[in-house]
C-alpha cells in the first residue's frame, strides 16, 4: 500500500482518534470508508458493526451497524455521529439477527495474500476517485476498476447502509 | 479541490497499512522473586499427583504451570483416569517438543503425543503470589488461578461484560452467570443488547460490586506488568485479529475489513522468558489462559488506544 495515500492518512488519524474510541462500542469493527460529496467538499462515512464467531468451525457472523461516523476528508474531524440505538435510521433492521457472514462468496476462495493485495489496491484508488468525484468528472477506467474491487471486497450485507448514506457515489459506481 | 488533502501530510499511517506500530519500550519491574536462590528452591518438575491435573478441568487436560504456551494433551485424560490414585510423573522430549513420557509409579511408562513442550510442577500456586516455579520463568500475575474464572461469552457483543465477570468473581468469591450480569447491565443502561459496551462504560458493573476501577488510554506495557505484579486485575481493548492470528499471520476468515479494536479481554499474566502475554479471552473457544506473543498483543492493543480498565486494589488473596 502506498504510504503516500492521503486518504489513508486521514482514515488512520480518525481510527486512532480519542473521539472515535470513546463513541464506538468496544465490540465493533469499521467498514470500508464511503466517500460523500457535500457542497463541493469531500467526507468519508464509516459504519461500525459487530462481526463475531462463537464457534470454531463457523464463519464470522455480521450484525447491522451500531454507529455511524462522517469525517471531514481533509482534516479527519468528525462532522456527524449517529448512535443508531438512539436515532435509528434503519428501523427495519433487527439488532440481534445476523445480516451476513464473512467471508462472503466473492472472497471466500481468495488467498490471504490476494485479499490484502486487493484491499490495498482499492484503498490506494480512493485519492483518485475522490478527486474525480469532487470535480464531477468520470474516468470510466478508473471507476470501473474501483467499482470492481469495491464490490468484490465490501461485505454485501453492509451495502444497503452504505448506499443510503451516499447514493450519488454508488450511482457513479453502477454506471 | 487543492486543499482537500492539505492537512493530512504528517499523519502517521502505520495503523492502517498493517506496518508494525511504534514500539513500546518495555522496562520490566524488578521481579520480587529475583533473589530466590534457584539451587535451593528449584521445584521438582518431574513429579506430580493427579489432583494437579484434575484441577485444570475441562474435556481436555491442560497443564497451566508450564513453560511455553498452554497445551492440550487429550491422551493424558485417559491415562489419568485409568491410573486414578497413583502418583505419576511427566518428562518431555525437549528436542522435538512433540512427545512426552508419563510414568506411572510402580507401573508402566507411556509415551504421549504433545503439541508443545511442557514441564509439570507438583507445587500449588498461592493466591496472589507467584509460585516459585513460575517465578523462575518470570511469570507475572496469577494466571493459573485467574484461569479458573474463564467462560466463553454467549452473545456476540458481551465480551466486556464477561471480562468484568471474571474480575467480579475473583474479588467477591461468588459464582455469577453471564445472563445475571447482562440483565443488570441492561437495567442500569450500561449495555443494550446488540450494541455492546462503550469503552468508558467498561468497569461500571465491577464498580457496582464495590470494586473501584481506573479507566485510561495511552498505557504502556510496563503499566500492565506493574499491575500484574500487584495482583490488580486488568481488562484491555484489542484488535481480535491480532491476538487470535498474529499481526502478520492472519487467516482470511479472521480478517474483517479494516483494522481496529473490536474486543475486550482480561490480561492475567506475562511470561517474560518467552515474551508471551496470558489472557482470559471470553470471545475465543480456546480463550482460557490464551497465550499471545508480546508483539502481537502490543499490535492489537495499540489498535485499542492502549486502553485499560484496572482495579485500584489487588484481588483479595482468599479469592484469587
Amino acid at each position: 500500500m502506498s504510504a503516500d495515500s492521503r486518504a489513508l492518512k486521514v482514515v488512520n488519524e480518525f481510527l486512532k482518534s480519542k473521539i472515535k474510541f470513546q463513541l464506538t462500542p468496544l465490540e465493533t469493527a469499521p467498514s470500508l470508508p464511503v466517500p460523500i460529496i457535500i457542497n463541493s467538499k469531500a467526507y468519508l462515512a464509516f459504519f461500525f458493526f459487530i462481526g463475531k464467531r462463537l464457534n470454531k468451525n463457523e464463519k464470522i457472523k455480521l450484525y447491522r451497524p451500531l454507529v455511524k461516523f462522517v469525517i471531514d476528508g481533509n482534516t479527519a474531524r468528525v462532522v456527524n455521529y449517529v448512535d443508531y440505538s438512539v436515532i435509528d435510521e434503519f428501523p427495519e433492521s433487527d439488532w440481534q439477527e445476523p445480516i451476513g457472514e464473512f467471508p462472503h462468496p466473492e472472497i471466500a476462495e481468495m488467498t490471504l495474500e490476494n485479499y490484502k493485495k486487493n484491499r490495498n489496491e482499492l484503498i490506494e484508488k480512493y485519492d483518485e476517485i475522490i478527486t474525480d468525484f469532487l470535480e464531477n468528472k468520470k474516468d470510466e477506467q478508473l471507476w470501473g476498476e474501483f467499482s470492481q474491487k469495491f464490490y468484490q471486497l465490501c461485505e454485501p450485507a453492509l451495502l444497503p447502509y452504505m448506499e443510503k448514506e451516499s447514493p450519488s457515489f454508488f450511482e457513479r459506481m453502477k454506471l | 479541490m487543492d486543499d482537500f488533502w492539505d492537512n493530512a501530510d504528517d499523519i502517521d499511517s502505520n495503523f492502517y497499512t498493517g506496518e508494525e506500530p511504534s514500539s513500546h519500550p518495555i522496562e520490566i519491574p524488578v521481579n520480587p522473586f529475583a533473589e530466590v536462590d534457584p539451587a535451593s528452591s528449584q521445584p521438582d518438575i518431574q513429579t506430580g499427583d493427579l489432583n494437579g491435573f484434575e484441577k485444570a478441568g475441562g474435556s481436555d487436560y491442560y497443564l497451566s504451570n508450564m513453560e511455553g504456551p498452554e497445551v492440550s494433551i487429550p491422551d493424558l485424560k485417559t491415562v489419568i483416569e485409568e491410573n486414578s490414585g497413583n502418583e505419576i510423573s511427566l518428562t518431555s522430549d525437549t528436542e522435538s517438543n512433540k512427545t512426552g513420557d508419563i510414568n506411572i509409579l510402580g507401573g508402566s511408562t507411556e509415551t504421549l503425543e504433545m503439541t508443545n513442550h511442557f514441564e509439570y510442577s507438583s507445587e500449588e500456586s498461592s493466591p496472589g503470589n507467584i509460585p516459585e516455579s513460575e517465578a523462575l520463568s518470570q511469570i507475572y500475575g496469577s494466571p493459573e488461578s485467574d484461569m479458573d474464572y474463564w467462560v466463553q461469552q454467549l452473545y456476540p457483543d458481551t465480551c466486556a461484560i464477561v471480562s468484568q465477570k471474571f474480575i467480579i468473581e475473583d474479588f467477591v468469591g461468588v459464582d455469577l452467570t453471564e445472563d445475571q450480569l447482562r440483565d443488570m447491565a441492561i437495567d442500569k443502561g450500561y449495555y443494550t443488547p446488540g450494541h455492546g459496551t462503550f469503552p468508558y462504560e467498561v468497569g461500571n458493573i465491577i464498580e457496582d460490586f464495590g470494586i473501584t476501577v481506573l479507566r485510561n488510554e495511552g498505557n504502556t506495557f510496563d503499566d500492565i506488568v506493574e499491575k500484574l505484579t500487584n495482583n490488580q486485575k486488568i481488562i484491555v481493548s484489542v484488535d481480535s485479529n491480532a491476538i487470535w492470528n498474529g499481526s502478520d499471520s492472519w487467516s482470511l476468515i479472521d480478517l474483517l475489513h479494516m483494522p481496529g479494536a473490536d474486543h475486550a479481554v482480561q490480561v492475567i499474566g506475562y511470561n517474560s522468558e518467552n515474551e508471551t502475554v496470558i489472557l482470559n479471552d471470553p470471545g475465543h473457544p480456546d480463550g482460557q489462559g490464551m497465550t499471545v506473543p508480546l508483539n502481537d498483543f502490543l499490535y492489537g492493543w495499540d489498535a485499542g488506544n492502549n486502553f485499560m480498565v484496572s482495579t485500584i486494589d489487588p484481588a483479595p488473596p482468599s479469592y484469587a
